[in-house]
């Protein structure tokens, strides 16, 4: 390959990790620029062959999280299952089986559904909440429930979700829902 | 001009970091395998916990989304048996750009089907599977394309040094403009949340975890530019190590503290583009 040749792709190449890389920083930048097109280009190039995020622990978590879970026996009702506790400690068993899958998945979406709630105070719901975050919670434990005690549908359990932090604690008790 | 075309067309550089790297990286998915294998239930099978929804973007997005579109049982297990057997290609020095693309292509769709388990780790992962794709080529008789593959790989291997760079700064930017992590607070906290510690973790004294935490910022914002300072190298590595085997081991979060050693690798040869301060 001749000098020039050898120049142009030389320049070719280092554009290229150039855009790359200036995309990949705008589209993981706290600060975004406010600009349609530009944001439309940027999405399309990262997402989601580039996509990323750095925004690791940002903010600290400070709210302990609890989701308890009981069904319907023949007589009453089981005893409260603290699925996600349960889950922590299998993975704190071995951290090399991978339970951390399980325990991030349960985690993000009882961290999502009890954001969805923080306007409300404490409160029991008589009919199961109606958002797109308790379907994919429902989701999970309802397979949670099949996998881990063979539950063959239909079945009526109940939900408790609890968050603690320093300034207070709040629960959610979900009644009448049923495994199908 | 002169030094950016004798840097990419000069030689393959750091051949032996790169083939100890990518083995590491191929026996870390052989790892993800395993993983996927022992939690085939939950998250493959039929009775899997994980909630699906249909993607259909654009042409990149639905080949990235395969397997979520048209998932089935044996669908994910060809997936997950094909990365094994890729991997294990790679091991034994055989890949080549259509292998290793294709591997890509396979942990992007895994990742992707199992989007709400992810961690940072897997998205670096999957960057450097992309980069991974252009190292150490098959030599072949036009030599004019030798150059060219020769350009690819050392391309690669200083995107990767880039995107390892970019991470933690990004990280570390992140924490600057975050109240609870300025305050030194940020570990202590973390570490009084059951998900992300252990007994030990969350015993640890007040006082050193504020140490802590402005350490872990002033490391991730200062490893960029320390990184390629020579005699800074071991008391970096040996701090980040530490802190990813925590994070791996005491928080919880393995394949990302693993991940992010692996990428130390390629920063233990020190070629020609470091500032050489001794």
């Amino acid at each position: 390959m001749n000098k020039t040749t050898k120049g142009l792709l030389a320049v070719v190449l280092a554009l290229a990790v150039c855009f790359h890389f200036l995309m990949v920083f705008m589209n993981c930048f706290p600060k975004k620029i406010e600009h349609q097109k530009l944001n439309f280009v940027n999405n399309l190039y990262v997402y989601p062959l580039f996509h990323q995020n750095w925004n690791l622990f940002v903010p600290a978590p400070n709210v302990e999280r609890k989701l308890f879970v009981r069904f319907k026996t023949k007589d009453s009702f089981s005893d409260w299952e603290d699925v996600l506790s349960k889950e922590i400690l299998n993975h704190r068993g071995n951290r090399l089986l991978g339970n951390e899958a399980r325990v991030l998945l349960l985690s993000n979406s009882l961290i999502y559904e009890l954001n969805s709630m923080d306007s409300k105070e404490s409160c029991v719901f008589k009919n199961k909440p109606t958002n797109t975050e308790f379907k994919v919670l429902q989701f999970e434990i309802e397979k949670y429930l099949k996998l881990e005690h063979q539950l063959v549908g239909p079945i009526d359990y109940e939900l408790l979700l609890v968050s603690t932090s320093n300034v207070k604690t709040k629960s959610y008790y979900i009644q009448s829902l049923t495994i199908n | 001009m002169n030094n950016i075309t004798t840097y990419l067309f000069g030689s393959k550089k750091q051949l032996k970091e790169i083939s100890w790297f990518r083995s590491v990286l191929y026996l870390f998915l052989l790892y993800k395998v395993g993983v996927y294998l022992v939690q085939f239930k939950a998250l493959f099978s039929d009775e899997r916990f994980i909630y699906h929804q249909v993607k259909h973007i654009n042409l990149v997005v639905d080949s990235v989304f395969f397997l979520n579109n048209h998932y089935s049982v044996l669908l994910a297990s060809v997936f997950i048996i094909s990365v094994a057997v890729f991997s294990i290609i790679g091991l034994l020095k055989k890949s080549n750009y259509i292998t290793n693309v294709i591997l890509w292509f396979l942990v992007m769709n895994l990742t992707s089907f199992l989007y709400p388990t992810l961690t940072a780790g897997d998205y670096l992962l999957n960057q450097l599977l992309f980069f991974n794709c252009f190292f150490i080529p098959k030599e072949s008789r036009n030599v004019a394309w030798n150059d060219v593959k020769t350009a690819l790989h050392n391309t690669a291997l200083l995107a990767i040094k880039l995107q390892v760079c970019l991470a933690y700064f990004l990280a570390g930017y992140y924490k600057v403009i975050d109240d609870s992590w300025m305050s030194g607070a940020a570990i202590y906290q973390t570490f009084q949340i059951p998900e992300f510690s252990n007994g030990l973790l969350a015993s640890i004294p007040y006082s050193i975890t504020v140490v802590l935490t402005y350490f872990t910022i002033a490391y991730q914002l200062s490893f960029a530019f320390l990184v390629w300072f020579r005699p800074l190298k071991i008391y970096l590595f040996s701090f980040g190590i530490l802190q990813h085997l925590l994070i791996a081991f005491g928080m919880g979060l393995f394949q990302f503290g693993v991940i992010m050693c692996i990428c130390y690798i390629l920063f233990l040869k020190y070629d020609e583009t470091e500032i050489n301060v001794t």
